[in-house]
């Protein structure tokens, strides 16, 4: 990958194209001279010259004529200067990095994908994944969470998945008047799941009380450590595993993560 | 660009004639290393910056290198006012104080 060039050094991309998802969320199609090969889970460092770099989880399954997304929520100094790019302006990528979802786990099984909020970006490329290769998996059946229904990111698309057989349940922290379906957190819902959740793969992205707690109660009816996978976040620099801040207990998310098991994380307190 | 960007490790600065990324010393112990989007501050109490760098140091670079991550530069020991030598004290509390090992 680096060639004995600098591994600091990022590809230019350029926006193709920005589609508002919800609130406060945008979907970025970046595309690159040369196709960048990445995997569901894996994430890019994005920057744009002279605001600095933020670690983006790839929200799209690669293809080879496709443009990279990137499902970005204006969060903090970096993000806001993305969102005030316009479609032709250039934004700069280095990587993929990071070790993606192990995908082989959900082969004959059921998968149960859990989202929360901006959660669901780096879970699309896995659903994507699921409906391209269905006879790899049993039945899909994916929680998601929003704050308002607003907030809720790929709407459209959801749309889409339930056709292709993809039961999928949302819930809103807060409703509002036209809002017909579930109130309440995601881990509510394990009741309409219709999988054995002993036999089932659980793949969860969220805020960090969601995945703690969808983590735990999944353990707890039944799901073995080692299918119950997350994917973390944290501060980072480097991506490549240097600088040291995304050291999470023994790991460092940026070269050992982002994706772990339960049984990989469910010691670790170091925040 | 805001004034917490002196923490960052890799940071973009803006000169009239062009933009130049740089690499900056940083260090576990600032509050501002793991700052996260939007300012959150997942280590502010420095209890806590305090055990992860412990930890990481101590506990996790021998779990997963075999080799403390002190150096044993001594520089610590030197400066520290109630002569705690850190070096020392991470042997012993691995069961290897360098008196044992002599006798």
């Amino acid at each position: 990958m680096t060639n004995g060039k600098n591994i600091y050094l990022p590809v230019n991309g350029k926006i193709e194209e920005i589609i508002p998802q919800g609130r406060d969320v945008s979907l970025f199609r970046v595309r690159t001279q040369m196709p960048l090969n990445y995997v569901p889970g894996q994430f890019f460092m994005v920057s744009v010259w002279g605001a600095g770099e933020v670690p983006i989880s790839v929200t799209s399954l690669f293809g080879a004529d496709k443009a990279v997304e990137l499902c970005i929520r204006r969060a903090g100094f970096v993000t806001e200067t993305i969102h005030s790019l316009k479609a032709g302006d250039p934004l700069w990528l280095r990587g993929p990095y990071g070790n993606g979802f192990p995908l082989e786990i959900s082969k004959n099984r059921d998968a149960v994908v859990v989202a929360g909020g901006i959660g669901m970006a780096p879970l699309r490329p896995l659903i994507e994944w699921f409906m391209k290769k269905p006879e790899d998996v049993g039945r899909v059946t994916l929680l998601y969470g929003a704050k308002t229904p607003e907030d809720i990111v790929f709407r459209d698309e959801m749309e889409d998945w339930k056709e292709r057989g993809i039961k999928v349940l949302l819930t809103v922290d807060r409703a509002d008047e036209c809002w017909k379906g579930h109130v309440g957190l995601v881990t509510g819902l394990w009741q309409e799941v219709h999988s054995d959740l002993k036999k089932a793969t659980a793949y969860i992205c969220g805020p960090e009380v969601m995945i703690k707690a969808a983590m735990g109660e999944l353990f707890l009816f039944g799901m073995p450590e080692e299918r119950i996978i997350t994917t973390l976040e944290a501060h980072m620099k480097c991506g490549v595993g240097k600088c040291g801040h995304c050291y999470t207990g023994p790991r460092y998310i940026c070269t050992d993560g982002p994706v772990f098991s339960y049984r990989e994380i469910k010691d670790i307190s170091i925040p | 660009m805001n004034a917490a960007a002196v923490f960052m490790t890799v940071t973009d600065r803006t000169y009239p004639d062009g933009i130049e990324r740089i690499r900056l010393w940083d260090t576990c112990l600032f509050k501002g290393f793991t700052r996260m989007a939007g300012g959150i501050l997942p280590n502010e109490k420095r209890m806590l910056r305090t055990r992860r760098w412990y930890y990481h140091k101590l506990i996790h670079y021998p779990e997963v290198l075999n080799e403390f991550g002190c150096v044993g530069c001594g520089r610590c020991a030197i400066t520290c006012p109630g002569k705690i030598d850190m070096a020392t004290i991470a042997t012993e509390i691995k069961g290897l104080a360098i008196n044992g090992e002599e006798e």
